[in-house]
């Protein structure tokens, strides 16, 4: 069975030239497709089987060679836990989606309103109303039909959270709420598992990646109990879609380096604070 | 009488003093002193940083340093 998938993959691969000029053995989305349907598998399954075999699905094709195919197999058989799809969590779903991370777990219980939609990739006027898990799985089918989008259209708390993290290998506070970080930092944690934390307000924000042992969100925020309010500057300074699809597209790349292994290059230990009102990009070290 | 420089973020903006690339202070005074002088709460400025490290209130400035001040943010 796996062999006759195989061959048709390598009998379906076309010769192309990438803009580097040199040559690669590729498959469309439309023979991606056709293949999954003949030999009754995922569309993930025929394109980690292709890229295995050294042939590259072209919807794939401009991730290289910053991507090795090893890269892309990994991304493509990693899950992740997304808790939070507003502005961060919708544009993060999207980089992700594209990039490749082929399973993601998508938490968020909100519906969406009108306020949402100055930043919030995943709302539209057609989806007032309607649930952002739901709109997230949607979008996802229609950017890439190979990523499983697991949706729980509840909020994150932490009697469901060791469930919604079981089997990740990454957790991503895309909240929009200080006290329910620490909650999600608390659950990522006792899971043993990184957690990629990103927040803003206004044009600026911040964006760590914390590791079990670490100190975490206490080195950013102060202890959890000494908190005056449950929210920040964003209650004056509102979100802007600039500064949260900016922090959003760095929250991304820490994910897949996460996920990648590189890990010496994540902000582990480190904070980048952006505030583009003054294009400022400060590394702060936090141990 | 030493100099540092002094970068207030988000909501602190406003308090950012006209003269924050040369801000005079006396050495030795403390992150929590300069606070103070910069009319900045403390429960708006639980991330302080001297030189690109994280350091705690009571950490004194001795002059050449550059002090960012970051608000709590929790927005998404």
């Amino acid at each position: 069975m796996i062999r006759e998938m195989r061959q048709s993959i390598q009998n379906e691969a076309r010769s192309v030239m990438m803009p580097d000029g040199t040559e690669s053995h590729a498959l469309t989305v439309a023979q991606t497709e056709q293949l999954a349907i003949r030999h009754g598998v995922l569309t993930r399954t025929i394109e980690i089987a292709a890229l295995e075999d050294g042939i590259l699905p072209l919807r794939y094709a401009r991730n290289f060679s910053t991507f090795s195919l090893e890269d892309q197999i990994r991304l493509l058989t990693s899950r992740i836990t997304v808790v939070g799809l507003g502005g961060l969590g919708g544009t993060l779903v999207e980089i992700l989606g594209r990039a490749g991370v082929g399973n993601m777990v998508l938490v968020d219980g909100d519906i969406f309103e009108d306020h949402n939609l100055n930043r919030q990739l995943l709302s539209s006027h057609a989806a007032l109303g309607t649930s952002k898990a739901r709109s997230a799985r949607n979008r996802l089918r229609a950017i890439n039909a190979s990523v499983d989008a697991i949706i729980y259209d509840m909020p994150f708390t932490p009697a469901n959270g060791p469930h919604l993290v079981d089997n990740s290998q990454v957790v991503v506070d895309c909240l929009d709420n200080i006290v329910t970080r620490f909650d999600l930092q608390a659950v990522a944690r006792q899971a043993r598992l990184p957690m990629v934390s990103a927040a803003v307000a206004g044009v600026s924000g911040h964006i760590t990646t914390i590791y079990p042992q670490d100190a975490g969100l206490a080195l950013i925020y102060g202890p959890p109990d000494a908190l005056k309010s449950p929210r920040g500057a964003e209650t004056r300074l509102g979100c802007l879609p600039q500064g949260v699809s900016t922090i959003a597209a760095i929250e991304s790349a820490e994910v897949i380096k996460v996920l990648l292994g590189q890990t010496e290059s994540t902000l582990r230990n480190r904070l980048l604070l952006v505030d583009l009102s003054g294009n400022s990009y400060e590394m702060v070290n936090l141990v | 009488m030493v100099f540092i420089e002094v970068k207030l973020f988000a909501s602190l903006a406003s308090k950012t003093p006209s003269d924050s690339g040369a801000y005079k202070i006396e050495p030795g005074l403390t992150v929590a002193g300069l606070l103070q002088r910069l009319d900045v709460p403390v429960d708006e400025a639980r991330l302080i940083f001297v030189d690109g490290v994280r350091c705690r209130p009571d950490t004194p400035l001795k002059g050449g340093e550059r002090v960012g001040i970051f608000p709590p943010v929790g927005g998404g």
